[in-house]
Parts: C-alpha cells; structure tokens; sequence
C-alpha cells in the first residue's frame, strides 16, 4: 500500500501510546483503607480472566483506533503497492496503443478500451501527483511532454487511429527517451489490448528492450493495463478489392465486401451499406460461421456522375472515385466502416535489362501477358548499354539480367524502388564485383542433377500460397546452374545446402529481389514450368502497381516510410510534400494522415486508408507470453475492462475513518463500568434501610 | 449526671430528650431481680389480670377469687402479670474495621452514638446495662448494673474503645451466650464482615438461651457504591494483605458478592429471629433509634 502523504507514518509508533498511557495510570494508583476486603477478594477472583480479557481489548481496539487514524491522514491508496516498489512519481511514461481493436467497447455506444484506459491512467496519475506525464503513442511511436496528468483526455494523440500498434518500437523509443533523461524514468504505463499482432512477440527487439530496461541506472517498472475482453458479437466490415468494367453500354463497380466475427453465434443477417457519390444501397449479408465474403457484389454506376468525386478529363474509362461500406454500429465502431477507392487500372509496364536473348525473351513472355483480359500490359526491353535512358516513370517492375547497375543508373533504380517500385535482378552471364541494395553476386555453380527448391515461404512474399491456399508448384523447379549471392536478405527460397534461390532485401519503400538463376535452359526449367516464374513476375507488378495508381487501397501505417513525418511525405515521387489532402473519413490531424481511416487525395489520385486485415482477426496474446516478455523486470499486470467505472489507483482513507469510529465505539463499550444500581444490594437484601426483621 | 465529666462527644442531650419518652422494651419475657417495665415469664402481683388459674394445695389462699367461687363453687386464683427489670447487654464490634467511614463519621463513631444513647435511655428506665467490646476477643467486658455510676463506667469503655485487630465475633457471642446466665436484651452492633455460617451458629447459641437478640448492622454507603474510580491500593483494615485492583474491573463481581453476602445475612436473621437493622452510616441515629425503639414497643404483649 502507498500512502500520499508516507511521511505521517512516522507517527505509527504512536499505537504504543494507549499501553504507554495504561502503565502510567496503573503507577498512579491511590491507597486507601478499606474494611470490606472480602467483597474485593471475591470480586478479584471471580473476574481476573474476564478482567483481564478485557483489559486487553481495549488495549487493542485503542491502538487500532490510533493506527486508523494515522493511516487515514497519511491517505491510503488502493493499489498503492503499484507504485511503492522503488522509484519515484515525480514522471512516468504512458505507451497508449491506439489500434482500431482498442476502440472496442463493452455494448454498442459505450466507454471503449482506449477511452477507458486514458481515463484511468490520468486519474491514476493525477492521485498519484505525477508532475510529468510523457505519451507516445502507436502512431508517433514519438515521445510527447504533457502539461498534466489530465491532458492525456485531450490531446489528440490520445484519440483512436487505423494504423495498428508496434508495442517493441514505442518501447524502444521509451528506451531511447530514458537514456537520454534518466529522471523521466520510473514507471512505464503501457495501455493495450495485448493483441499479438501489437506485440510482435518474435520481433528481435524484444531481448533488446528488456536488457535496455535492465541496464537502466534506475529501477523501471512496468505497469500493463490489459483490456482483453473480447466482444463476441462485434462484427468487422472491409473491402478487399474495387473496380469497375464496362457492362453493355454502362459501367459496373464491382465490390468484393468481406465480414467477420469474433465467434460464431449462429447464421446472421447482416446489412451492409454502401455509399458512392452520395448515393446509399443497401445489400444484406448471409453471415455464418466467423466470416463471409461478398464477391464481385455488381453497383450500376455511371461514370459522368462521379468526375465530380476526383476529375476524369472526360473520359469515362479513366474516373477515380471513393466510396464506403459501413455495417450497423456494434461494440467496435473502429471496425463498422471501411473506404475504397476505384478507378480504371494503370497499364502494367514492365522494364526489362537483359544480357541473354533467351532470358530475355522469357521474361518479355511472362511480363508481357496480364492476368486478366481487362488489364493491359506493355514491356520495354532494353540492353544494359541502354538502361540509363529508360524512363521509370509509369513503371511497376523492372527485371535486370545484367551485371548490377553503378552510378547514374543505380541513383535513378534507387529513386524508382524509393517510390515503391519493384525490381528483380536475374545473375548475368558473368558475375562481376559490383553490389546493388548491399548485395553481389559470386561465382556460378552447376548441379548434375538438377537441384529443387529445399525449402520456401509459402506464406507471405512473392512465393506465397494464391488466395485459395493451394501453394505454388515452387518445389517442381529444377535448377541446374545457381549464382552465388553475396550479403544480408530475406530468404524466400532455398537449394540444399542452404544455397538461397530467392532473396529479398529489406527497403523502407519498394521491393527488391535477387534471383540466383535465370529461366535460361542452361540454367533453370523455370522457363518451362512458367508458373512460378509468372507468379513472381506478375505479383511484383502488382506490388509496384500500388504506387502508380491513381486509386488503391491501403493498410493504415503502411503508407509513409519510417522515420520520416507523415504529412510531410508523398505518396509518389510525382506529388509535392504536403500535397494529400483528407477528402473522406472522420476528421484526423493532418500530421497523422495515413494513420487513420478515409480517403486521401493528390492531384486526381486516391487512396483509401483502412485499418490492416489482420487487425479484425489478431488474436490475443496469453498472459504468460506476455509475462515472458518482461521476464526479470520489475513489471504488474492489471486485467481492466472497457468502461469500468473504477479508478486504477484511488484514495481508501474513507475505510480507515470507518475503522476509527468503529474501534472508538468498541472501546467505550467494552470501557463500561457495567455498574450495578448503587442501591442493587440493598434491594437484594430486601430490607431497605432500618427494616426490623 | 455525669458531674466529673460534662459532655460526652457521641451523646447528645437533645436525642436522648427526644428518646426518652419512647421506652426501651424488650421483646422476650425478661428475668430480672427488681421489679420494672418489662414483662416476666413468671406471675407477679402487677396491677394487669394474665389468667385464672385453679387452685391447687399450697397456693397462697390470700390469692383465691371468692366471687368466681361464689358462682361456680369452685376454686380459682386470679393471677396478675408480673414485671421485672431488663438486662441489656451491648456487645460493640471494635475490630479495624470499625474504624472506616466515607461519611465523615466512622463506623466506631456510630456505634458509638447507638450503644451510649442505649445505655443512658436502659439506665434511666432503671434497667441494667452492661457492653462489652469485642474485636479478636473480648477487649473491655463490664457485666449489666443498675446503677448510674455503673453507666458512666460502660460510657466511659466506650469512649476508650479504639477500632483494631481482626474481629472474633461468632466467638466471643457464643462466650456470651454461655455467661450471661438469665435472660437478656443482647445489642450487638457490627459490620459483621465475616463468615455468615459462623454468625448463624452464635446467634442461633443466644436465641437458645431465650436471649433477645437486638444487631444494628453498620455498612458505610462507599462500602455498598465502590464508586471508585482510578486503580487502588486498598489496605486492609483488619491487618491483611493489601489489594491493587481497576475498579472499573471489579465494580460488577464486588456489586454481586456484597448482594450475595447480604442476602445471606437476611436469611440468618429471618431464621433466628433477629431485631436485625441494616444501617447506612449517613442516616441519622436518632432515627435508627427511634425506628428501634418503635418496633419494639408495638411488639410489647408478646410474652
């Protein structure tokens, strides 16, 4: 238990007192000559244990009364133990997760997660007199002073985003702050919904923080205020794919609206609304199991109606417009609405540097053909003597089978991947010493017989499963000629040996992957079993694509690179800083665009900012886990819930004061002399004064 | 009166004035040598008729009651109540214990007022008187005279009597019993502190001795109260160990062993036919006198 004012339980040694006063009023005894000893005898010996008792009692119920009431000044707090466990409360650091899964409520309407965990470490803090409060929050990730406790309700930091949490990153960054300024340092309150998504337990920081927090000159605690309720019936909507087509003489939207449920209640009706240019339909969901998806739902639009929403120059087949879906307000309104974005797609333009006229030829196949008849594609295929003239700028992918660029031509790459642009390198005929992304190639090495592909991510990248989970037939790949490849990546495939087939580098912006074989006879059937090799290909296009659309969707948080301001960063290399502005969405400050959820739009380009899918379905991390996170440092769990009316940290003088008057009334009742009438034994005798018998 | 000694302290002229028109009587058929005012077992030549009696030989023919023989024709003596003089023994309680008191009056002083107010009023309807002073043992015993000067010897020993020692009462009455060999008025006056099986045996011993047994119970109002209030050394008066006791500890269990010890008492006297009366030593004698005095008279004719 910690006390607001400790200092006045010096004075506890004061519960002595009514023994200390008992023992000198026992010195201070009278004498008198009494001729009636033998009542006194009888009495003494009839009531020592009773006496005794007593005495004792009041004993102890006058020093409870003195201990009541000196724990009653010094102001008790509940929980108090928080805090008592070394440190000071002159500063503490709130990390507030802001993850769409923390505007969760318990019903419909009421106190979320975020609001209830902002409202109880401010009332904690202020009980606590914190003087300096310092919030990073999940979208910063950047430390903020507040004036007081109380600011921590006001400042819009403190308000819900889109963008997920990355609970290792506002850690270090609360590292980083303590080491630079010790006295902050105390107590960390950490306000999370323990999502494992948030938490990232594999994330290789996490060692990294905990020996940062051990090593710290002074104790730091670490309070966890978990809200892990879940809300059964809380339902997500998102839109996973928009566009439109021609149909007849129209045009169709076509919307692919997927929802999911915490848990499965039972077959449900669900009524999805969808707004476009102001207009509202309406279209009911089957909704069984915990997910459901409506695919290619078809909305009749008429294009001239929306050039209003984002300029189309006239021409119908080149409109970019916004929308949004929105499902019945349940316990997360974070999750009830999702925006997106339509517009025709962007030609699929593939730059292709190659040394060998095989490979070369290949790769013009698989880059040249687009996936769906509506698409267009178009390929340039340069030599390497030509590749410092190409224009980059329409461009999704560029496939280099040469040795890697230097100078000009490698600036210009790095501008190109830097606005998100995509790039395989294919090993050239004869590896040189040149690196590009920190990575060279070495020497070649022939396999008789042809190796296959040990191992893959089937589970994320260019390998990936398709959406239907049946995996890639990466395995059937025979390779007979492999590159070495020299540095740091992300390996995507691997030969036996651990010799890597695919290696991916990891940019802030923009992909880049490095091939160890080419689909040359000589080297690889890759060009003969062409469905790997066209699933690589034509998912890096779509990857790079994102970044020359003029309408896309995005995940919240994924939009601007690290480290750099948010509204001072463009989406394209093409748009001036500062150029995106907000046109749909709750209102959101403008240095945190791209955090939260709505439509951003730059000269006729949109984008739509959702919450990340793996947000509605992110389970929650069990305490244990989390408990290991911490493992070795001084760190206190609370299980709260959203909207509960109690203080995490409150004064409990009031049962102290209840105890004081209870201990008094105790001790007068027990101080009763219990006297008989002075006249009882008269009575008894039955004579009265003077009676002859 | 008393012509070498002009006032006595625990006598007053007024009280005994007041006193002396209410006559001390005996409640029991008394033996004395003298004739007097109080009733004898045997028939005297009084002016008061008791009974008819028949004649048998050897009766004093002075004595025959010619008129009732004259009717009946047969012989009857009239015989009258006889009078005699009363013998009144005060048996004062002089242990230690005597001397407390929170009145400012001890229980010594008291008793002292009673038995001399006793003896003056005895004397002076021409009774004899005696006291003896009792506290281990008989410490002053003058046996009952008639005369006056015998009454300044009694109020003089009274007058000496110092309060000390523990009390032997039970005994010395069961002494007394035994000594005092004709009828008489026993006072005893005490707080009677002690066994009250042992005071059932001594006063049973007296009333087997056709003794009128007179007790002027003393209790002193602190004694029944015990409203003290700080932790007390109280010092026993009789010579025993001293006792540190809260009050407030002990005020209940004292409350209910005086109760206990009281009851008793009025059962002994209920059973022994005792002139009991408890005394508070704020009252005032003169009405304990009188209300003693009282009582008596209205039971004159018991015979």
């Amino acid at each position: 238990m910690t006390f607001l004012q400790p200092w006045i339980l010096l004075a506890l040694p004061m519960i002595a007192l009514p023994v200390i006063i008992h023992l000198v009023n026992q010195r201070r005894f009278q004498s008198v000559d009494w001729a009636a000893m033998r009542f006194l005898l009888a009495a003494k010996a009839l009531a020592r244990g009773y006496s005794r008792l007593r005495q004792w009692l009041i004993l102890l119920v006058r020093a409870l009364a003195v201990a009541a009431a000196v724990l009653a000044i010094s102001r008790p707090l509940s929980r108090g133990w928080l805090a008592s466990m070394g440190g000071d409360q002159a500063a503490a650091i709130v990390l507030l997760d802001r993850s769409p899964s923390m505007s969760q409520g318990v019903v419909a309407g009421g106190e979320s997660k975020l609001a209830t965990a902002r409202r109880q470490v401010a009332g904690a803090l202020e009980t606590l007199g914190t003087r300096r409060v310092i919030l990073i929050d999940s979208v910063s990730c950047r430390p903020l002073d507040l004036a007081a406790p109380r600011a921590l309700l006001e400042v819009p930091e403190g308000e819900p985003a889109a963008a997920p949490a990355d609970l290792p990153r506002m850690l270090l960054a609360a590292c980083e702050l303590i080491r630079a300024d010790p006295a902050v340092g105390g107590t960390l309150w950490i306000c999370s919904d323990q999502r494992a998504d948030d938490w990232k337990v594999g994330d290789g920081a996490w060692p990294a923080i905990r020996e940062a927090i051990r090593a710290m000159p002074r104790a730091v605690r670490v309070n966890l205020l978990a809200f892990t309720d879940p809300a059964a019936d809380n339902l997500a909507v998102r839109v996973t794919r928009a566009g439109y087509e021609p149909r007849g003489k129209g045009w169709e939207l076509l919307l692919d609206i997927a929802l999911r449920r915490q848990a499965d209640t039972g077959p449900q009706r669900v009524p999805v609304a969808i707004d476009l240019g102001g207009a509202r339909s309406t279209v009911d969901v089957e909704l069984t199991g915990t997910e459901a998806v409506l695919a290619r739902h078809a909305i009749p639009i008429d294009p001239a109606t929306l050039a209003s929403t984002a300029g189309a120059d006239g021409d119908p087949a080149l409109v970019t417009a916004w929308g949004r879906v929105s499902i019945p307000a349940d316990a997360n309104p974070a999750d009830n609405e999702a925006y997106f974005t339509f517009g025709k797609a962007p030609k699929r333009r593939t730059v292709i540097v190659a040394e060998n006229p095989s490979t070369r030829r290949t790769l013009e196949l698989i880059a040249g053909i687009p996936p769906d008849k509506l698409l267009s594609a178009a390929v340039d295929v340069v030599t390497p003597e030509g590749a410092a003239a190409i224009a980059l700028d329409d461009v999704s992918l560029v496939l280099w089978q040469a040795p890697l660029p230097v100078g000009d031509v490698a600036t210009r790459l790095d501008a190109f991947l830097d606005r998100g642009g995509q790039a395989i390198f294919l090993p050239p005929d004869v590896p040189t010493e040149d690196s590009y992304a920190g990575i060279a190639w070495g020497a070649w090495r022939e396999f008789s017989p042809p190796r296959r592909p040990a191992s893959w991510r089937a589970d994320e990248g260019l390998l990936a499963a398709t959406l239907a989970g049946t995996s890639l037939p990466v395995g059937d790949v025979e390779v007979r000629r492999v590159c070495g490849l020299i540095g740091e990546g992300t390996s995507l495939a691997t030969l036996p040996e651990d010799l890597p087939l695919l290696l991916r580098v990891s940019r802030d912006r923009g992909g880049v992957s490095f091939l160890a074989t080419t689909p040359s006879p000589r080297d690889s059937d890759l060009a003969v079993n062409g469905v790997v090799l066209y699933a690589l290909a034509q998912r890096a296009i779509d990857d790079g694509l994102a970044a020359v659309s003029p309408a896309r969707l995005a995940d919240a948080g994924a939009l601007f690179p690290e480290g750099l301001s948010p509204g001072g960063t463009d989406l394209s290399s093409t748009a001036a800083p500062n150029d995106w502005r907000q046109i749909a969405g709750p209102p959101s400050p403008s240095s945190e665009a791209g955090f939260h959820a709505g439509v951003l739009e730059s000269r006729g380009r949109l984008v739509a900012v959702n919450r990340p899918a793996r947000e509605d379905a992110a389970p929650v991390l069990p305490d244990d886990e989390i408990a290991n996170l911490f493992q070795g440092l001084f760190f206190n769990r609370f299980e709260q819930q959203a909207g509960g009316l109690g203080n995490l940290v409150e004064e409990v003088w009031r049962p102290f004061l209840v105890a004081l008057v209870l201990a008094l009334a105790a001790e007068g009742l027990l101080s009763l002399p219990f006297k008989v009438s002075n006249r009882m034994p008269f009575a008894a005798a039955g004579a009265g004064r003077g009676v002859v018998t | 009166m008393f012509p070498d000694r002009a006032t006595r302290t625990f006598l007053d002229s007024g009280v005994l004035s007041r006193l002396a028109a209410v006559p001390l009587l005996a409640r029991r058929p008394m033996v004395g040598g003298v004739s007097g005012r109080h009733t004898s077992p045997h028939r005297g030549s009084s002016v008061e008729f008791a009974e008819y009696r028949k004649y048998v030989p050897g009766d004093d023919l002075r004595r025959l009651d010619w008129r009732v023989y004259g009717r009946t024709d047969r012989n009857y003596v009239k015989e009258y109540e006889a009078d005699t003089n009363l013998r009144l023994c005060l048996v004062v309680d002089s242990s230690g214990s005597m001397g407390y008191g929170s009145t400012g009056i001890t229980r010594m002083e008291y008793a002292r007022r009673l038995a001399g107010t006793l003896a003056f009023l005895a004397c002076r309807q021409g009774d004899a008187v005696g006291i003896s002073c009792v506290a281990d043992g008989v410490v002053r015993h003058l046996p009952p005279r008639r005369n006056p000067a015998h009454l300044r010897l009694v109020l003089d020993a009274l007058e000496e009597v110092r309060p000390r020692g523990a009390s032997r009462l039970p005994e010395v009455l069961h002494e007394l019993a035994e000594t005092v060999r004709q009828r008489a008025l026993i006072v005893i006056i005490s707080d009677l502190f002690m066994d009250p099986g042992e005071l059932a045996g001594s006063f049973g011993h007296l009333r087997f001795r056709h003794h009128d047994v007179a007790c002027f119970h003393l209790l002193d109002p602190q004694e029944i109260s015990f409203d003290f209030r700080r932790p007390t050394r109280f010092i026993d008066m009789e010579g025993g160990s001293a006792l540190f006791a809260d009050p407030i500890d002990i005020a209940t269990r004292y409350q209910q062993a005086l109760a206990a010890w009281l009851a008793a008492i009025r059962g002994i006297v209920l059973e022994q036919g005792i002139d009991h009366h408890q005394v508070s030593l704020d009252e005032d004698y003169e009405k304990v006198l009188a209300r003693f005095l009282v009582g008596r008279a209205s039971g004159r004719r018991r015979r």
